[in-house]
């Protein structure tokens, strides 16, 4: 039994944040959109992707997801991640274990757990922390957290790496291989959408012996949008070796 | 012998008679009654020669030269192998003896006789006696006689001693001497006479023997006949007894004289009538005497005699050693005939063995037999069925000639020269003794001759096949030698199951020391129902199985049986699979321990029923009957049977037979399997020809039938001796299964200290049932309140199945997620074990496998876990075993391999776990239970009161719940 009422719920989501998406050959689709859409202001970047049912059904976990994210898109990440959380505070206590300033993004992913003969496929939540800088690069960590059917959790990373035009930054997500059922197929992320940015963040300071709480900037928007829009691209690679490739414009906003 | 000298016996014999008459005067006896000598002579020593034997007897005297004691009886006791055949010579009827005037022809020999003449006497002269008188003066002048023969006296003692003849008796003191006295003699002086003796030869004619004895040979002596009767002692030993001498004669010494051939002319002398006219045979020369044939013994005579005085003496002769055994011959040959030629069927054998006698008067005997031992075909054997109502014969009542009938187990004869007519007898059936297990005592008679023989019979503990021995057969004569064992249903011996032919062969040594050997073939030819012989004899036993109730969910008692006919192959064992629910209640029966299981001594208490089996060919089998005991391990199997027998049959015991079982358990269904150890074939050399075997177990409360009452069958593979199997089944139902109450209930309970990761979240599932009775749970189905979810953490340690095989030893300490007791009365402890969770890799979704132990026992329990579309995890016992419990409690646990993880925190939160049982019939019983959290603040407890359970067939009978909902399957 396969259960797409998550990837659904997704794609709703992706719509509502005027996404760009493009879809490569082989049906996954994958779309970046920016919430607020206002040039020169700060964003939340919307990343998304959903493996085509043919993907999906080879059962070969994916294994990393590189986003090229627009050109233009501030470098920075403005006040965004200004403490750090560990993998290993998050597998033992969770984000609620990390320090709120640390906090970087929500979402949602979608994970098939091959049991048997069928796959569940659970919705599971995310949270985005930036985790201490791995060779110089601003690295994320992704928390998933499932509950039902199965009580399952998972922690990957992402860089954060400089681009080169035509794109911007550029998102490396390295997904590992999370071993499900002993002669079952691994357990797969099959979507995903993330949210990096000022979105329902509610960062501290201390501000004259008080502790405010505030809205972090996050990326900002360039104050002109380019003439076909902002370019991204997404490459995805998967446990047997195969990859598949798609990119986009998100059309430059319009009014 | 002229005239005169004929003249001369006669008046001899006369002298004789009226001397010892007249003398009247018994002696004082101041010595014992004695043999004063024996010789024993044959003209020739070799062997089976037909040699003359004489035997000479002289008895102790007094000094005055009387017998002690006048003589009564006098039994010679002839050399052992020296034997005689009347029937070779001519018989001279009694009538005819007694009136003198028997054939020439049928005189065997000669006796000769000494007796007194005129007794001894010594008597004080009562008045002096001067020299020159011619007149003594004794106290009876008649103690002394006148005349040639007993005249001569002696007067006075010393240098003047006289010796001279009485010229007569006077009167009664006074003797008046042949020649005046030279001396003077006083009164009180003795006057002696010594005793004088004749001797004279009587001819022994073969006549008539008188009952009981194989011979009679006689002499006349005018006014007096002498009997000398010869018969066959229990030995076979020729004695020849004269009895009742006539007490007209002061016999002192005697020969027996025996001719070996009669006719011959060297007796022509000696070959006289009661008138002592000698003349030659007129018959063809015939053998009659004949020496022993064995030169290893030495041969000698023993001499009984009695006096009229009841005294007795004995005394004993050699004889020279034969000679010359080397030069006899033999050849007997051997017959041997069953009653029937039917494979594998109980038969009477008629075996016969002859020895033809050399008969020649010139010649050598044939050598009299020593041993005879004949073996019977292969595949001929004792059969057990014999022992039906056999009784032994003890020796003492074999000496007796008082065998009971029911010991009899055959007919003898055996033909011998010595008689005309064959002995004929029985043979029974000895008791046995610590060396001799099959004895035979054969007693056979003819004309008052009896003969014991004793036998054994030799069976071989490997194959059965017998061997019939009769050592130190008496030496005698034996023509024919024919034992016939009975046939019908319960005789002594069967044929084998092999077609064609069959050989006997038999092995005779002669005392002689000569070996020769017979041999007999007959075929079997015949199928033991009849029809064509079967080469290759089938196998196709009969089975039945089952319960004396069948009502669903009773104790009862288990019986199986299995039988073949003759022409099958004999049973050797056999695996027999009882249906599931079909069970034994373990916890009330003590199981026999080792060692005692082993040596086959286990105690009443582990009894649970009997075992019996027919052994033996034929329509009368043996039946022999034993306990049968549970006991503990036995050949890698958690229990096993012990069936002991004692193999007594009638006077055999055969030895104790243990047959043990093995009971395996089906690990997933209870099901029980008893697989049987092979069963002997044999015991003390006596095949078994197992026909049947019939089981109960009977022990009150033991056995429990199902409470499903799907059909089914009663399963088993029976063995055959000769290695063939054959399947068998026999159905099975059990009824009333609808009608048995089913309440099982549940209760469940976790702890409050519960977390997604970390430990997780524990569950404790307690599920109850009346012990023993009603129907068993079949299915169970379990959901898991929404709140304890399995954990990926658990997953991914399940312990892999390899197909539909789990090892679980191999599986990883991580995989095993909890741990189960399960209470019931089929087991003395309560199975408690593991459980862990078992992945099938794509193929099924991942299980949770119960490995329950206990007194030996394994069971895995498998329960398939579920994910429905809203994501509710359930688990289903879809097929477990049907036997009785009483609880079973499952738990998972808390700790870093808990299958569980809470989703939330489960203080204040109503978690309820709905479950299904269903019994075999299709009853559910629904309810849902609320999980119970310790550990809870006391206000945000989430325990509450249970919800009703629904689903109870008691209430389902009475109409309070219109929850119920059976369901049938």
């Amino acid at each position: 039994m396969r259960r797409h009422a998550g990837v659904l719920l997704m794609v709703a989501l992706l719509g509502a944040a005027c996404p760009a998406s493009a879809a490569t050959a082989q049906g996954t689709q994958a779309g970046v959109a920016f919430v607020p859409y206002r040039l020169g202001a700060s964003t939340t970047v919307v990343i998304s992707f959903r493996l085509g049912g043919a993907r999906q059904a080879t059962l070969s976990p994916l294994t990393s997801v590189e986003m090229r994210l627009p050109e233009g898109l501030s470098a920075g990440l403005n006040g965004l991640g200004l403490a750090t959380c560990s993998a290993a505070t998050l597998r033992l206590d969770g984000p609620g274990g990390c320090p709120v300033d640390a906090l970087m993004g929500r979402g949602s992913a979608t994970v098939g757990v091959p049991l048997g003969g069928e796959t569940v496929t659970e919705q599971v939540a995310m949270t985005i922390v930036m985790a201490p800088a791995v060779q110089a690069h601003t690295t994320l960590l992704f928390y998933v957290s499932g509950a039902t059917p199965v009580i399952s959790q998972l922690v990957f990373q992402g860089s954060l790496l400089g681009g080169s035009p035509p794109f911007g930054a550029q998102l490396n997500t390295a997904i590992p291989l999370v071993t499900g059922l002993p002669g079952a197929p691994d357990v797969a992320v099959t979507g995903m959408r993330a949210e990096i940015g000022p979105k329902d963040l509610e960062y501290h300071k201390r501000v004259g012996g008080h502790t405010i709480t505030y809205s972090p900037e996050g990326f900002g928007l360039p104050r002109s949008c380019p003439r076909a829009g902002f370019r991204f691209a997404a490459t995805f690679k998967f446990a047997n070796g195969a990859e598949e490739s798609t990119s986009s414009n998100i059309p430059c906003p319009t009014g | 012998m002229g005239d005169l000298a004929h003249k001369v016996r006669l008046a001899l014999v006369l002298a004789l008679i009226a001397s010892a008459t007249l003398s009247g005067v018994p002696a004082v006896a101041s010595a014992q009654f004695g043999i004063a000598s024996l010789s024993a002579q044959l003209t020739s020593s070799q062997a089976g020669a037909h040699a003359d034997f004489s035997s000479s007897l002289a008895l102790d005297t007094e000094a005055l030269g009387n017998p002690v004691s006048q003589l009564r009886t006098a039994t010679f006791a002839l050399p052992e192998g020296m034997i005689g055949n009347p029937q070779a010579i001519e018989r001279c009827p009694v009538l005819t003896f007694e009136e003198l005037d028997c054939n020439r022809n049928s005189q065997v020999g000669e006796l000769s006789l000494t007796a007194v003449q005129c007794r001894g006497a010594s008597l004080p002269l009562q008045q002096p006696a001067e020299a020159g008188t011619r007149l003594l003066v004794v106290s009876d002048a008649h103690d002394f006689c006148t005349g040639e023969a007993g005249s001569a006296i002696t007067v006075g003692s010393g240098a003047s001693a006289q010796t001279t003849a009485i010229a007569t008796i006077v009167n009664e003191t006074t003797l008046e001497l042949d020649a005046p006295l030279e001396h003077s003699y006083a009164a009180g002086e003795d006057v002696t006479h010594i005793a004088n003796s004749a001797t004279e030869e009587f001819s022994l004619f073969n006549i008539e023997p008188t009952p009981g004895h194989v011979a009679t040979f006689a002499a006349s002596l005018l006014l007096a006949q002498v009997y000398v009767e010869v018969k066959v002692g229990p030995e076979g030993r020729l004695s020849a007894t004269i009895s009742e001498t006539s007490t007209v004669l002061d016999v002192v010494a005697s020969t027996v004289t025996l001719w070996g051939v009669p006719a011959n002319a060297s007796h022509n002398a000696h070959r006289c009538n009661e008138f002592f006219e000698c003349a030659p045979a007129s018959t063809e020369p015939a053998a009659f005497m004949t020496n022993p044939t064995s030169c290893d013994e030495v041969p000698s005579e023993a001499v009984t005699v009695t006096s009229w005085q009841g005294e007795v003496a004995t005394k004993t002769a050699a004889l020279p050693s034969m000679t010359g055994c080397e030069q006899l011959a033999m050849s007997p040959s051997l017959t041997v005939v069953p009653s029937t030629t039917r494979q594998s069927s109980p038969a009477g054998y008629e075996l016969a063995l002859r020895v033809p006698q050399e008969e020649s008067p010139y010649g050598l005997a044939t050598p009299a037999l020593n041993s005879v031992s004949v073996t019977l075909p292969r595949g001929t054997s004792l059969t057990p069925g014999v022992a039906n109502g056999l009784a032994a014969c003890e020796t003492s009542q074999f000496s007796e000639d008082a065998c009971p009938d029911a010991s009899r187990v055959g007919s003898a004869e055996v033909t011998t020269p010595l008689l005309r007519e064959p002995l004929k007898g029985s043979l029974y059936i000895g008791a046995p003794t610590a060396s001799e297990k099959y004895r035979l005592f054969m007693r056979i008679s003819a004309d008052g001759v009896a003969l014991d023989l004793q036998g054994q019979v030799q069976a071989s503990e490997e194959t059965g096949q017998t061997t019939t021995v009769f050592a130190d057969v008496p030496q005698l004569e034996f023509e024919t030698l024919k034992v016939d064992f009975f046939g019908g249903p319960s005789a002594v011996l069967a044929n084998g199951m092999a077609c064609g032919p069959a050989t006997s062969g038999a092995t005779m040594t002669s005392y002689a020391g000569q070996v020769a050997s017979a041999s007999s073939t007959f075929s079997i030819d015949e199928a033991s129902e009849g029809g064509a012989c079967l080469s290759n004899a089938p196998f196709a036993p009969s089975f039945v199985a089952g319960t004396e109730s069948a009502q669903s969910g009773r104790s009862t008692s288990f019986m199986l049986r299995i039988a073949r006919t003759d022409e099958q192959q004999d049973l050797a064992g056999f695996t027999t699979h009882l249906p599931p629910g079909l069970v034994g209640l373990l916890s009330s029966v003590p199981l026999c321990p080792e060692p005692a299981a082993t040596d086959g001594e286990c105690s009443h208490a582990s009894a649970v029923g009997t075992a019996t089996v027919a052994a033996g060919a034929g329509p009368s089998p043996l039946y022999l009957s034993g306990p049968v005991y549970l006991t503990g391990p036995y050949d890698g199997a958690p229990f096993g049977l012990d069936v002991v027998m004692n193999a007594a049959a009638g006077p055999f015991d055969l030895g104790t037979a243990l047959v043990r079982s093995r009971i395996l358990v089906n690990p997933s269904s209870l099901a029980i399997t008893i697989a049987s150890s092979p069963f002997p074939q044999i015991m003390g050399g006596v095949p078994l020809r197992l026909r049947s075997i019939e089981v109960d177990l009977d022990r009150a409360g033991f056995i429990v039938t199902p409470t499903d009452c799907t059909p089914r069958s009663i399963d088993a593979t029976i063995q055959s001796s000769e290695g063939a199997d054959t399947e068998v089944s026999t159905p099975y139902q059990v009824n009333g299964c609808a009608s048995l109450p089913f309440t099982p209930t549940l209760a469940a309970s976790t702890q409050a200290t519960a977390s997604r990761e970390g430990d997780g979240a524990s569950l404790d599932v307690d599920i109850t049932k009346p012990a023993g009775s009603g129907a068993s749970i079949h299915t169970v189905q379990v959901e898991l309140p929404s709140q304890l979810r399995p954990r990926l953490t658990a997953i991914q340690h399940a312990c892999l199945a390899a197909g539909q095989l789990v090892s679980l030893a191999s599986c990883p300490s991580q995989s095993r997620v909890g741990v189960a007791t399960v209470t019931s009365p089929v087991t003395a402890v309560p199975l408690s074990g593991a459980i862990y969770l078992v992945a099938h890799g794509g193929e099924a979704l991942p299980s949770l496998v119960t490995h329950l132990e206990g007194q030996g026992l394994e069971v895995d329990l498998e329960g398939q876990l579920g994910i429905s579309s809203k994501g509710v995890i359930t688990t289903d016992f879809e097929s477990l075993p049907d036997a009785p419990i009483s609880s079973f409690d499952l738990t998972l646990p808390r700790g870093p391999s808990s299958m569980l993880g809470a989703s939330a925190p489960l203080c204040g939160k109503r978690l309820l776990l709905p479950y299904t049982f269903a019994d075999a019939a299709g009853l559910e019983v629904k309810g849902r239970v609320p999980v119970s959290v310790g550990g809870c603040p006391r206000h945000a407890s989430s325990a509450r009161r249970p919800r009703r359970r629904h689903g109870s067939r008691s209430a389902a009978k009475d109409g309070t719940s219109d929850l119920r909902k059976a369901r049938q399957r």
